[in-house]
């Protein structure tokens, strides 16, 4: 534009007039004026360049977010144990299908598929691929290596689609706990029923309270015992008596969730926390521990236990009848059925239900499965009950509502409701915390009341019923419970319920287990008895010993003094004349 | 005609032109690999997934315990066998020993019968003597001095 303005333009000015003059003022104003314009234009934009390229974020836009990693989606989350151990997940597998119309010869195809995988149903597939549908199943859950050969067998027709599969790599170990899920990627039993919409939802591996070591251990030798006296059922568990987290849960028979058959079978059945028994003499813990907390009776104190007690028409009898005054630690170490009536009897029946109420038994279990039994309670609660549930009768409970009550006995009187689930991160949750501390639970029972309450189970160990249950450097103190099974409306001697409830160290308890087998056979080994001392006491001493040491816990010198000072019992009695009726 | 800066325009037009092509080519070819490794990356989660639940299911414990009856041996060990560094009877050393013997003799003794007290004590104090001190030298040596 420049050059186009003459250079001879000021020489020739004064030829031109005044009207000429002016319009080529005007002019020049105004491209001036337009110049201005785009100078300032293009100014802004030359300046907002620079600062978009190289004050901003002068890169290309990133590619990487454009084509992200895609992550695994999966229909359901995978479960681990407290270790990370894998206890269930979901894999790929293929399903192989067939368009029957292009397969050419269907006695070769199905010849050359049963070559690779041998459980093929020939006449089924057969009938299936003469068929005149476009489209038939041939098998389910082929393997990478099986999908991999039955291509290589170059067969017309055949094609796969993916499908998913749950694993359990432990199978039967994990059953009861993990339940199992359908074809249908739902959960139908245990924690994959109850945890089904967290499973679902988020691809986050969801973390159990379980040890799969202590599990197995516990499967182990309660399969051991199962077997031995061919009970028609046994439960166990083991669970952190500072926080209620169940480390292991075995219930017996069971199953293989990845292959669950006949759903509704025996072996389905959770005994551990499904099944309400009318435990036994596991109980008697309960009713001491009442009865010392309500100050009718002290650890020095007892009870005449010579006659039985007539009710009615029933009467109330002892298994090992001693025949004479018996002090409380007595009671619980030769099992005094009259002993502990009599001691419930003096804290009556609503103190009674009462403590059972804050313990927990007469509600169903708080744990994470959908398989939890509902108690079955008195009604009307009579004192004829209070009587007989101070034994262990006439209250029928689930195996883990009772452990859950025991470790509360133990560990200083408060009760954590039984959890699948880690309660502490684990970081934290191998220090050695004194037991008062830790998650909220709910006090039912004064710590002073609790340490006698320790000193009556290590004592019924050392010198009662549950001898079988010493473990050198554990210091095990437990109960036993051997209940006659209500048959045909009475109670039977021949149908036995037999358990032992345990926890360990007894100096500052770790851990409750809980043993049961329903109607064990006496064997020679045994001399015949199908007691709980003589049944479930050893499964217990061996999980004990077992486990003892793989879960951390220091050895306890019994014979230390310290020791013996802490877990002295005065067991002799001193007579009727201290009875405090 | 054509003048030299529109000549210059359209060379550089042309050079530009042909840098966009060959960077977006090469971008599509670089794009191409990055699905290709992601697929693989996915492929190799998943056998990785797969060989999870593979190595679960061979780690199961009764399975360990089984392969260790077979070809180790191993027991499990008794309580008996686990005790802390404090409970162990403390270790002597001769150089400090001068000045806390008395201190040191009264702690072990706590800890350790008599008997065995001196034989340790024997065998701690004076390695120079140990070498050609017979066993009935050593237990003379009572220990105290070294």
């Amino acid at each position: 534009m420049i050059r186009q303005n003459p250079p001879s333009y000021t020489k020739g000015c004064q030829a031109l007039d005044g009207i000429t003059k002016q319009a080529l003022d005007t002019a020049r104003n105004r491209l001036l004026m337009i110049g201005a314009l785009f100078l300032v234009t293009f100014t802004v934009i030359g300046a907002r360049l620079i600062g978009l390229t190289m004050m901003h974020d002068g890169h290309e836009p990133r590619l990487v977010q454009a084509t992200e990693l895609g992550t695994l989606k999966r229909e359901r989350a995978d479960i681990l144990d407290r270790n990370g151990i894998l206890l269930a997940t979901s894999l790929r597998t293929h399903w192989l299908y067939a368009h029957p119309q292009q397969i050419l010869d269907i006695d070769e195809a199905v010849d050359k598929l049963k070559s690779v995988l041998p459980n093929l149903e020939e006449k089924l597939a057969r009938s299936r691929l003469a068929s005149d549908r476009s489209f038939v199943w041939i098998y389910r859950h082929l393997t990478p290596r099986q999908k991999y050969t039955v291509n290589s067998l170059g067969i017309l027709g055949l094609d796969f689609q993916n499908e998913e599969k749950r694993i359990y790599p432990h199978r039967n170990l994990t059953a009861h706990v993990l339940g199992f899920s359908g074809n249908d990627h739902h959960g139908l039993a245990g924690v994959e029923h109850f945890m089904n919409k967290e499973l679902r939802s988020s691809s986050e591996p969801i973390r159990l309270s379980l040890d799969i070591r202590v599990q197995s251990i516990l499967h182990e030798e309660l399969s051991r015992a199962h077997q031995h006296h061919q009970a028609i059922g046994s439960a166990g568990l083991m669970m952190d008596a500072r926080n209620g987290e169940v480390l292991a849960l075995v219930s017996l028979p069971d199953f293989d969730p990845n292959n669950p058959r006949n759903r509704d079978g025996e072996a389905f059945f959770n005994r551990a926390t499904l099944g309400v028994y009318e435990m036994g003499s596991t109980f008697k813990i309960f009713t001491a521990a009442m009865a010392l907390e309500s100050g009718t009776v002290g650890l020095d104190g007892g009870y005449d236990a010579t006659e039985p007690i007539g009710m009615g028409h029933d009467a109330i009898s002892d298994y090992h009848p001693q025949g004479r005054w018996l002090s409380v630690p007595e009671i619980l170490i030769h099992s005094s059925n009259i002993g502990a009536a009599k001691m419930a009897s003096d804290v009556g029946t609503t103190g009674q239900r009462a403590f059972l109420g804050k313990l927990g038994l007469l509600s169903p279990a708080s744990i994470e499965l959908p398989e939890v039994g509902k108690p079955l309670v008195p009604s009307p609660w009579s004192e004829l009950n209070t009587m007989t549930v101070a034994y262990g009768h006439g209250l029928a409970i689930s195996p883990v509502q009772l452990a859950t009550g025991a470790a509360a006995m133990v560990n200083g009187g408060i009760l954590y409701p039984a959890t699948l689930f880690p309660r502490v991160p684990k970081e934290t949750g191998k220090d050695e915390r004194p037991p008062e501390t830790g998650e909220p639970g709910s006090r039912v029972l004064s710590p002073e009341i609790s340490e006698q309450v320790r000193r009556l189970m290590r004592v019924v160990v050392a010198k009662g019923t549950g001898k079988r249950a010493k473990v050198n450097g554990y210091l095990v103190g437990g109960k036993t419970g051997t209940a006659e099974k209500l048959v045909d409306g009475d109670y039977s001697a021949k149908a036995l319920l037999s358990s032992f409830v345990s926890a360990f160290p007894m100096t500052a308890p770790r851990y409750v287990l809980f043993v049961m087998l329903d109607e064990p056979k006496g064997t020679e080994k045994t001399n015949g008895y199908a007691t709980g001392g003589w049944v479930a006491a050893p499964v217990a001493r061996r999980v004990i010993s077992r486990t003892g040491p793989l879960l951390g816990i220091l050895p306890i010198d019994e014979g230390a003094p310290e020791v013996q000072r802490k877990m002295f019992v005065d067991v002799a009695p001193r007579g009727p004349s201290r009875v405090s009726y | 005609m054509i003048r030299p800066m529109t000549l210059a325009c359209l060379v550089l037009l042309a050079i530009f032109g042909f840098g966009l092509f060959k960077i977006q080519h090469e971008v599509q070819i670089m794009e191409a690999e990055l699905t290709r490794l992601h697929g693989n990356i996915l492929n190799d989660q998943e056998a990785i997934h797969a060989l999870n639940a593979d190595w679960s299911y061979l780690n199961r414990p009764r399975q360990l315990q089984k392969l260790n009856t077979k070809f180790l041996g191993f027991t499990p060990f008794s309580a008996e066998r686990i005790t802390t560094i404090k409970a162990l009877p403390m270790r002597h050393d001769p150089a400090s020993s001068k000045q806390t013997t008395g201190e040191n003799k009264s702690l072990e003794q706590g800890l350790t019968s008599p008997s065995s007290h001196d034989v340790r004590q024997a065998l701690l104090t004076g390695d120079a003597s140990e070498k050609d001190a017979s066993p009935a030298s050593l237990a003379i040596n009572t220990g105290g001095a070294p």
